[in-house]
């Protein structure tokens, strides 16, 4: 009863500071700016394929998004990384010259091919870029779809012609096998599934073979498919790839990417989660002033309680803002795109854990000094330290993986008896141990958020978790990759000992 | 210490830092009384009702509410509370406010909603129900704040300054307020600066100076040993005064023509002294006496006299425990 009575109170006084307005304004913008968006599949489905056929001979990236590459580590790339230690174990030298592993690498390019080679922006970029070479001829002759309707949802009839030789360069028995093994396949996740591979008896050219090929979609095909993206309910064109090459930001799961994580998540929610702060910084030291708080200190409830109710108050306010904000966004470019990745719910415990922990701040803050504008202030300050030296950390990691990238492809061009030549890594130095032990201690929300965008990215670029080869990126990963389990767990310690240190001098301390 | 006593204070002293606001007080108070706290500003008034209420935390001494522990929460479930300078959130309405602090009471929905039209009606507030705490004046907060304080049923109430702000007829309806709670069996423990309004319905009354008690009593004990004769004469009584003069009785005389009568004496004899010779020897004094009135100091008078003489006394000499004329069992 006590709790109810509380969270009412929090509810009158969160429409009366227009907590709700202010949120839900900014979630009405959001969703009627949403609503107005359409994405229209193209009828590009030659040049769809096209590309794809052309992957098979490692003619083209450019239909790769550069996020598909960058997938947790698969029990595949453990198994990679696997035989690069037991390859390692037998060549001591090599293992330690990281020599093992990018001979892995290039044994795997050249089972998968040049055109499956990884390939992605950063470090992996630069690194598979050493790999990917065009080593044969592939071409799509004709593409018809089912029924007559060019889209991603349709089954396709390909005719394909493809050197002779094809296969042999990626250590294939024939070209058939090579095309039912690689066909449709983007790094290692497969876009649509080859149904039947038939060789044409025929051929003008004795140096080619032309196949026909059945294909049915997967669920990567609509998120690849380039749709035309428009707003304002058509009227502002953003992407149409009709009259030109595809893009990267064609593909549908790209265009989502860009409204859900860059847009929505990036700036949006950040924006909400930092007027809700605001908002509710004021709440606490309200309660605490002088007048305001003595009829509650009469009351037949103990001072921790008091506190602690406030603040679920107050996280409850903004949790319904989140729910009804980000699943209203949700909801409109699911509907609009049809495309229903459940990845981006996540951001809304994201949200509200962050939320959580910054309140905590204030409200200790609130306790300590009673001042509104101490604690929203002090909040801030540990939000924007925290970016800080996530941004700083990031930086470590990558620079790390640069540097290993960069390693391993000298190692593979050093002639024999040339001088090795060792950069010392970002983290290794004073610089980056200290952002690494900042980064260790300290409460870590931004990881948290890191993670559900690398999920969101999985499933609007990919929209399956199923890979058929090894995780090459594992192969540049250091010892610090972030855990998302690993720093929930820190940074919900921090927020409960904000909130325990809070009771205590609440309780003890004359108001 | 009386057992029956809803409330018990032992040597309750509260030091901020180097500042003793309370210095050693010990006081009770019986069920179903008025008792009032009298005290210059300053005094320790409000820091003795916090620690009762355990808003505060006593430095040493010890205090028992309604049989259990001061500020415990058993305790405070039976305890109403008006501060002086409230600040009740301003977002509430009148009936939110009552609804909030009694769910906080522990009081079920429906009868919340029965008590918040009957306190609504009850302080005058029934037709402002929709009229948020920031717009009411100053009264109706004090009105709205002593609804609060009643709304949950407590035994014991303590009102810091209820009539703060409050217009006379205000006023007279929060003395009815109080008295009818007291009818029902309810302790009221009075803080104000209104001594006549402290006089007229309080049973007991405390003062207290610079943190120390120095007197307590009911109204009638405080104000007894101040009782006094006024006698007025046409002209100047001289043989009276002489006779006044000779048995040493302490007289003050008041000569104006615009009194009626114009020469007034006021003679202080004593509670058990006896007038009758000396209303005999003023009739028999050829001034011609027109005027014989009894006097008693207000509680004002008594009040002032009493801040006064602590006042010199912690001139002359500070004493140990500077609490002149303290009934037996309230003594410290």
């Amino acid at each position: 009863m006590q709790f109810l009575a509380m969270m009412r109170d929090g509810f009158r006084e969160a429409m009366d500071a227009r907590v709700f307005w202010v949120i839900g304004f900014v979630g009405m913008v959001l969703v009627a700016l949403g609503a107005t968006l359409s994405f229209q599949p193209l009828p590009l489905g030659k040049k769809v394929f096209a590309t794809h056929v052309a992957n098979l001979a490692g003619n083209s990236n450019s239909f790769r998004p550069p996020q598909m590459a960058e997938p947790a580590a698969g029990k595949d790339a453990e198994v990679a990384q696997e035989k690069g230690k037991e390859k390692g174990k037998e060549k001591e030298g090599e293992k330690e010259s990281g020599k093992g592993a990018a001979k892995e690498v290039v044994r795997e390019n050249n089972r998968r091919g040049p055109g499956r080679a990884m390939t992605a922006s950063g470090p992996m970029g630069a690194f598979m870029s050493l790999f990917s070479k065009k080593e044969g001829e592939a071409e799509l002759l004709e593409s018809t779809p089912d029924q007559g309707v060019d889209g991603p949802e349709s089954k396709w009839s390909l005719k394909v012609k493809v050197s002779s030789d094809l296969a042999k360069t990626r250590s294939k028995p024939d070209n058939t096998t090579l095309i039912r093994d690689l066909f449709g396949k983007v790094g290692e996740f497969s876009v649509f599934q080859v149904d039947s591979v038939t060789k044409q008896e025929k051929s003008d050219d004795p140096n080619s073979e032309v196949y026909l090929i059945e294909v049915s979609p997967l669920p990567g095909l609509l998120r690849t498919w380039p749709h035309k993206f428009s707003i304002f309910f058509g009227s502002v064109t953003i992407f149409d790839a009709t009259n030109r090459p595809l893009m990267p930001f064609d593909g549908l799961g790209q265009q989502l990417l860009l409204i859900e994580s860059y847009l929505v998540a990036g700036i949006g929610t950040w924006v909400c989660l930092l007027l809700s702060v605001a908002l509710t910084a004021f709440f606490i030291p309200g309660m605490l002033r002088k007048g305001t708080i003595e009829p509650l200190l009469v009351r037949p409830i103990s001072r921790w309680r008091l506190l602690l109710y406030k603040y679920l108050g107050c996280l409850l306010f903004v949790a319904t803002g989140a729910v009804g904000i980000l699943g209203s966004v949700w909801l409109v470019l699911s509907a609009h795109s049809g495309l229903w990745g459940y990845a981006f719910l996540g951001l809304i415990p994201v949200l509200i854990f962050y939320y959580a922990f910054l309140h905590s701040i204030s409200t200790l803050g609130a306790v300590i000094t009673r001042s509104a504008v101490f604690s929203l202030v002090i909040a801030c300050i540990c939000w924007l330290s925290l970016s800080i030296l996530q941004g700083l950390y990031t930086m470590v990691i990558t620079a790390d993986q640069v540097n290993k990238a960069v390693e391993i492809a000298k190692t593979l061009e050093r002639k024999a008896g040339e001088p090795e030549e060792k950069a010392i890594p970002l983290s290794q130095t004073y610089f980056g141990q200290t952002v690494l032990f900042l980064h260790q201690w300290l409460p870590r929300p931004g990881d948290i958020d890191s993670s559900v965008r690398e999920l969101l990215e999985v499933d609007l670029l990919v929209g399956s978790k199923e890979k058929n080869g090894p995780d090459l990126m594992a192969l540049i990963e250091g010892p610090h990759k972030p855990d998302w389990r690993e720093s929930s767990a820190i940074t919900a310690a921090y927020t409960a000992l904000f909130l325990v240190l809070s009771c205590i001098i609440f309780t003890n301390r004359d108001p | 210490m009386s057992s029956s006593a809803v409330l018990k204070v032992d040597g309750i002293g509260k030091s901020f830092n180097r500042f003793k606001a309370l210095n050693g007080v010990s006081l009770e108070v019986e069920p179903g009384t008025v008792f009032s706290l009298l005290g210059q500003n300053g005094a320790g008034k409000t820091t003795l009702i916090k620690i009762l209420l355990g808003i505060l935390k006593a430095s040493s001494g010890s205090a028992e509410v309604l049989g259990h522990a001061a500020g415990s929460v058993t305790s405070r479930a039976r305890i109403g509370y008006l501060p002086e300078d409230h600040r009740f959130p301003e977002y509430h309405t009148g009936p939110s406010l009552l609804d909030f602090y009694g769910g906080l009471a522990g009081i079920g929905r429906q009868e919340r909603k029965k008590k918040v039209g009957f306190w609504m009606d009850r302080v005058g507030l029934a037709g402002r129900e929709k009229v948020r705490i920031r717009g009411y004046s100053k009264g109706m907060k004090q009105r709205i704040g002593l609804a609060q304080a009643f709304f949950h049923d407590p035994d014991l109430v303590f009102l810091d300054e209820p009539t703060d702000g409050v217009d006379p007829v205000g006023r007279r309806e929060i003395r009815d307020l109080m008295l009818e709670m007291k009818q029902q069996g309810k302790t009221i423990f009075l803080n104000s600066h209104l001594l006549g309004e402290v006089e007229r319905i309080s049973d007991r009354v405390a003062i207290l100076n610079k943190g120390s008690l120095i007197r307590m009593g009911s109204v009638a004990e405080l104000t007894d040993s101040g009782i006094g004769w006024k006698l007025g004469f046409l002209s100047e009584p001289l043989p009276f005064l002489e006779a006044l003069k000779a048995a040493s009785v302490q007289a003050t005389v008041k000569v104006d023509k615009h009194l009626q009568p114009p020469f007034q004496v006021d003679i202080s004899l004593g509670k058990d002294a006896d007038i009758a010779p000396w209303i005999q020897a003023a009739a028999a004094d050829p001034a011609g006496l027109r005027l014989l009135q009894q006097t008693r100091d207000s509680l004002e008078d008594v009040y002032l006299k009493s801040v006064e003489a602590s006042a010199d006394k912690g001139k002359a000499k500070r004493p140990k425990l500077p609490v002149p004329n303290l009934p037996a069992n309230g003594a410290n």
